[in-house]
């Protein structure tokens, strides 16, 4: 069984009642979306609130998850980051976040043995996918999507047009689907 | 319905990566409520990019202690609204709202339309059932066949694009006119010590740590390792091919204003329990500080 198969099994158990289910999703999850809301809080702090608020709605809400819109990563993922974007903007931290250096704490834990080497070496090759999209893609994808900044915002901050900044999304997300086959992920 | 037009996909790529300005989100979002399926398609390919961003973000761990929240919170929360399984057509949902009593409702009588006299006999309809269906299914399968072919042909282009791509970003470290190069020097005597050079790429952080003449002692393992202000962190035990050579790739090795120096330490059988502390002798290091 794979495991987008695990995990869809995981979320109709959810449904059910069987919190044992969400332990087996966080435990299958937790160290890639750690990763990504303390990139985005940039404080472990913040980072571990939000987490509580992500399982919490993830457990709240997995009725509403649609497995003809995306994987269950991919709905965790969404869930994580618009309370990590929420969290930026409400403790104003933005300026902090927006550099593109991980917390010193991310580098310091990435080595533990959960985050195993299979989650690495897909990393490895996701930032590496990333390396290879033009700078401007990679800085309107990086300034949206860990900065949370709006692509006004953006067009403003790095001095381009606003169609230029639409236009620079768009194709630096369809770059990243496809440098990375859908099994790559699994 | 609004009318399809290129614009919207940026629209879509925007809601997708979270960046949508407001006017941007009212116009997409009404574009979307009649239906539009080259837009609906390009949303769920744009997130599936989205998604690869999250993943590209170095794993991390947090503490135990957040798991332990994390699920006393939730099972305090299943017990105090228990879920109800709702099993009578074999599948679970959750109960928004009080349970109804489904059985005690009025069964509606639903009244069949009368079958007609067909006017062709049965089995020359069946027959020409069968035959339509045959080669409906012929030349469904010859078509799955090549869009089957035509997918694993993209994703190999698409994987020997990422394998150089990759390639390219490693060679970039040796590459980098900032690069710094550390032979590691010997800090004890009694084993027998590799020949250890590291190159650190302060741009990318990446850093290439070649080793020879590496024999590793009975019952036991090297371990690298980057030393930071506040201590080491373990890159991971270095296991030599049978030449005697390994090279260890480090993603990210810190940033150039934290990284002080590499060291090896010989360790027992599987490296240092501790990924932050070394358990056995520091043999090599050498300081990256330029």
């Amino acid at each position: 069984m794979s495991d987008q198969d695990l995990d869809r099994s995981c979320v109709i158990r959810m449904r059910a009642g069987d919190t044992g289910a969400l332990e087996e999703l966080y435990d299958r999850h937790t160290p890639m979306l750690y990763g990504l809301v303390l990139r985005i809080v940039g404080r472990v702090a913040d980072a571990e609130e939000v987490m509580q608020d992500t399982w919490l709605q993830a457990w709240r809400k997995a009725a509403t998850w649609d497995p003809g819109r995306g994987t269950v990563a991919g709905w965790l993922v969404t869930l994580a980051r618009s309370r990590a974007i929420d969290r930026l903007r409400s403790v104003g931290s933005r300026q902090r976040a927006e550099t593109t250096a991980p917390p010193p704490e991310a580098a310091i834990s990435a080595d533990e043995p959960a985050a195993n080497a299979a989650q690495r070496q897909r990393q490895e090759r996701l930032s590496a996918a990333l390396a290879t999209l033009t700078l401007r893609q990679r800085e309107v994808l990086e300034l949206g999507y860990f900065a949370g900044l709006s692509q006004s915002e953006i067009a403003a901050r790095i001095g381009a047009p606003l169609g230029s900044v639409k236009s620079w999304t768009r194709q630096g997300l369809m770059r990243m689907r496809e440098l990375v086959p859908q099994e790559d992920l699994t | 319905m609004t009318v399809h037009r290129e614009e919207h996909l940026d629209l879509c790529a925007a809601r997708v990566l979270g960046s949508i300005d407001e006017a941007d989100r009212l116009e997409i979002e009404r574009h979307l409520t009649d239906g539009c399926p080259e837009c609906e398609r390009a949303i769920v390919e744009l997130s599936q990019g989205a998604e690869r961003l999250a993943v590209s973000v170095l794993p991390v761990m947090p503490s135990p202690r957040l798991r332990a929240t994390v699920l006393e919170r939730v099972r305090a929360e299943a017990a105090a609204s228990p879920r109800e399984r709702e099993a009578s057509d074999g599948r679970e949902t959750e109960r928004t709202g009080p349970p109804t009593r489904t059985s005690d409702a009025p069964r509606r009588a639903i009244e069949l339309p009368r079958r007609r006299r067909p006017a062709w006999p049965t089995w020359a309809l069946a027959t020409a059932a069968a035959v339509l269906a045959v080669s409906t299914v012929a030349t469904w399968r010859a078509a799955d066949t090549l869009r089957g072919e035509l997918r694993a042909a993209r994703e190999r282009v698409a994987q020997t694009e990422l394998d150089l791509a990759v390639e390219r970003a490693w060679s970039a470290v040796a590459m980098s006119p900032g690069a710094r190069v550390v032979d590691l020097a010997p800090l004890t005597g009694g084993v027998s010590l590799p020949h250890v050079r590291a190159t650190y790429d302060p741009a990318s952080r990446r850093a290439i740590v070649a080793f020879e003449n590496l024999t590793t002692p009975a019952g036991s393992d090297f371990e690298l390792w980057a030393i930071l202000p506040d201590g080491p962190r373990s890159l991971g035990v270095v296991r030599p091919d049978p030449s005697g050579r390994a090279e260890v790739r480090v993603p990210d090795a810190g940033d150039p204003t934290a990284l002080a120096a590499f060291a090896l330490s010989l360790e027992r059988e599987g490296g240092s329990t501790d990924p932050r502390k070394p358990a056995g002798p520091v043999v090599l290091a050498g300081s990256v500080k330029s």
